[in-house]
């Protein structure tokens, strides 16, 4: 019977564990996001960004009827993780889902996801690199960050870029 | 305590254990991170010892070595077992020595998976983003291809390219310039360039791209006026002439048809000294343009503001950008100057017949829309045929070239002078009424009979004259181009049969009439 006990204890301590990490990191990026913001008298909600450095994987405008004719509730939005145990965002991923079937449309690496303030600070040696990081990944994983990363491919998918 | 009871303590010890540490473990560095992941596990074996004994220390233990291999790779499982060995030893009545290897078998096994896996992550994340690399580059070289071939216009082609190699979702350079080649592919001059003067400038447009949320076609536009561009830039670079000479970078780069990567100013190359003065880089790169052969010019970028160093990936990355570019240039250039060819008269270098009627279309007032007055001035030489009877056509063509001089330095910028046919010549004065007319056209009459004209002595008067008829739409007798044509005709009419060497306007006529 110890022997279950021990077996079930340890497969529930791996998945609480994994099932718990992505949220938990999260959480984590959004509380030291803000209180570094605040160290440095800004909020998160006031930064600007770019998501320029989207990378589609078909052509803009696209001619494929199938992919020009979906609409903006069939682009999925999921978020790309290094690892269950220790996740790390390592960017974003859209995709169309459409009779069961995706397609992967863009992808946007948490590295290309600019923000000039903090650029800005970076380059003035107030922020390192891990400390950009984690607040451009709480930027990227904000709801409305994502609700605009959605219109916009769903803008680039109608009208392209030029 | 019933034994399901037990397994239902231990099961919501582990869930317990697992979220606070999951709780704490993001808020503290990596290596703190992994750390409480391993010693998580140890709590829960420590947890199943004081509940149930350790009489399953010995193989519950592996919980742990297999965690902090995961963890800590090869050596974290190492050290894992080992200190396994020295826990089971301490908390055990005995320990058999046969476990260590155990262990570490276990320790190691865990870890090399746990490395072979990271391993492989970085593998499949460097490919990933290889290709999505080639895919961005891929995708800018479409994009920008079709705007290309959508327009033969030298401007918009230089806006395109540079906004291609300076946008983010481009190829992400700093700034960008083009320089053209000039006096018979002898020098470059600067034409265009796209990017701040310096770091501040840089991440104030950057912060106002962002903010507005500018997209290419705005940038396209705004590139190019003084908010998003230092204007200094361009005046830079617009009174730069650097000439092609296999000693400087530029010449290099031609010459060799490959891009140059400068890293630090070397003294003796006037031409990087010249770029370091101006625009303070000292790290930049010269991409030749080049189409079958022929110079066409050079895009130089830098990172003057990240100062991301440029590698040979990234030039080999703009290139086939660039070879399009210069095809793209070339074609805009030989359609110029075709164009240029199809509306000029050969002879004068004045514009010909067929400008005449776009450029008349164009300026011809509409009625009822707050129109600007057209005027159309007309003349011809007085006694061309017995010019060229007692001179030869020869020296008659060399006439014309020294009239269309005399016309052209005779009108104001924006006029446009025409060469109608044979000796007759018209010039067209938008948003200008008859008196101002009338006074441009005497102008005109009067530096020619000043100016000194081969053969001229064996005209009938001794000198070179011409007949000026003029016109203007504000008359209420022309409502049509063709009332124009021929109000003004009449008007020349008129002068020649006055005595020639004179200026006849419309509303004389009418008046006499």
């Amino acid at each position: 019977m110890i022997e279950l006990a021990l077996i079930l204890s340890s497969l529930f301590f791996f998945l609480v564990s994994a099932l718990t990490s992505r949220p938990l990191y999260n959480l984590s990026q959004k509380y030291y996001s803000k209180r570094v913001t605040a160290h440095y008298g800004f909020k998160v909600s006031d930064l600007h960004y770019s998501y320029d450095q989207m990378i589609y994987f078909i052509s803009l405008p696209t001619t494929l009827p199938y992919i020009k004719d979906a609409l903006k509730e069939d682009l999925v939005i999921e978020q790309d993780y290094s690892s269950y145990f220790f996740p790390l965002l390592k960017g974003i991923k859209i995709s169309l889902k459409q009779h069961g079937t995706k397609l992967y449309i863009a992808y946007l690496p948490i590295g290309s996801f600019r923000l000039p303030h903090l650029d800005k600070l970076q380059q003035e040696g107030t922020i390192d690199e891990h400390t950009y990081l984690r607040i451009s990944t709480s930027k990227l994983l904000h709801r409305d960050t994502l609700q605009e990363v959605r219109e916009e491919v769903y803008k680039q998918l109608q009208v392209g870029r030029y | 305590m019933s034994k399901l009871d037990a397994i239902i303590i231990l099961i919501i010890a582990a869930v317990s254990v697992s979220l606070t540490v999951n709780l704490i473990r993001f808020h503290v560095s990596a290596f703190l991170n992994q750390l409480l992941f391993s010693v998580s596990s140890l709590i829960i074996i420590e947890l199943s010892v004081y509940l149930y004994g350790s009489d399953h220390l010995n193989w519950s233990i592996l919980l742990f070595i297999a965690t902090a291999g995961y963890s800590f790779k090869l050596n974290g499982g190492i050290l894992a077992a080992i200190f396994s060995m020295l826990l089971v030893f301490l908390q055990t009545e005995g320990v058999a020595l046969v476990l260590l290897p155990v262990y570490l078998l276990i320790g190691m096994i865990s870890g090399f998976i746990s490395q072979y896996l990271l391993k492989k992550k970085k593998d499949h994340h460097r490919w990933l983003n290889m290709l999505m690399e080639q895919s961005k580059h891929l995708q800018v070289f479409r994009e920008v291809s079709t705007t290309m071939q959508r327009t033969l216009q030298q401007d918009l082609l230089l806006k395109v390219i540079l906004t291609s190699v300076t946008a983010g979702h481009g190829l992400g350079f700093n700034r960008a310039m083009i320089f053209l080649a000039s006096n018979e592919e002898k020098s470059l001059k600067g034409i265009v360039g796209v990017g701040p003067m310096d770091v501040r400038k840089g991440y104030e447009v950057w912060e106002k791209i962002s903010e507005n949320r500018l997209k290419l076609s705005d940038l396209i536009e705004h590139n190019f006026d003084s908010n998003f561009t230092d204007p200094e830039l361009n005046a830079l670079l617009r009174s730069l002439e650097i000439p092609i000479d296999e000693h400087n970078v530029f010449g290099l780069a031609l010459s060799r048809q490959k891009p140059v990567i400068v890293k630090g100013i070397q003294k003796e190359d006037s031409s990087q000294v010249l770029i370091f003065e101006l625009f303070q880089t000292e790290e930049f790169a010269v991409i030749p343009l080049i189409n079958q052969g022929k110079n066409i010019g050079i895009l130089l970028i830098d990172n003057i503001v990240n100062k991301r160093p440029i590698t040979l990936m990234n030039t080999e990355d703009i290139l086939p950008l660039a070879n399009q570019a210069a095809i793209a240039l070339d074609h805009a250039n030989l359609y110029e100057q075709i164009e240029e060819m199809a509306l000029r008269d050969g002879l004068t270098g004045l514009l010909n017949q067929r400008a005449f009627q776009t450029i008349l279309n164009e300026h011809f007032p509409i009625e009822g829309e707050g129109a600007v007055p057209l005027s159309l001035i007309i003349f011809d030489i007085d006694f061309f045929k017995v010019f060229n009877d007692k001179n030869g056509h020869l020296l008659g063509n060399e006439v014309l070239m020294k009239l269309a001089r005399v016309i052209e330095d005779s009108l104001r910028p924006g006029d446009f002078s025409f060469r109608f046919g044979g000796e007759e010549f018209v010039v067209l004065l938008s948003g200008t009424n008859l008196e101002q007319a009338e006074i441009i056209a005497e102008t005109i009459r009067l530096n020619v009979e000043k100016t000194s004209f081969p053969g001229e002595k064996a005209q009938p008067n001794g000198t070179l004259t011409v007949s000026v008829g003029t016109a203007c739409t504000n008359h209420s007798a022309i409502k049509s181009k063709n009332e124009l044509i021929e109000a003004a005709d009449q008007a020349l009419y008129k002068a020649k049969n006055a005595g020639k060497n004179t200026v006849v306007s419309f509303k004389e006529i009418v008046s006499i009439d």
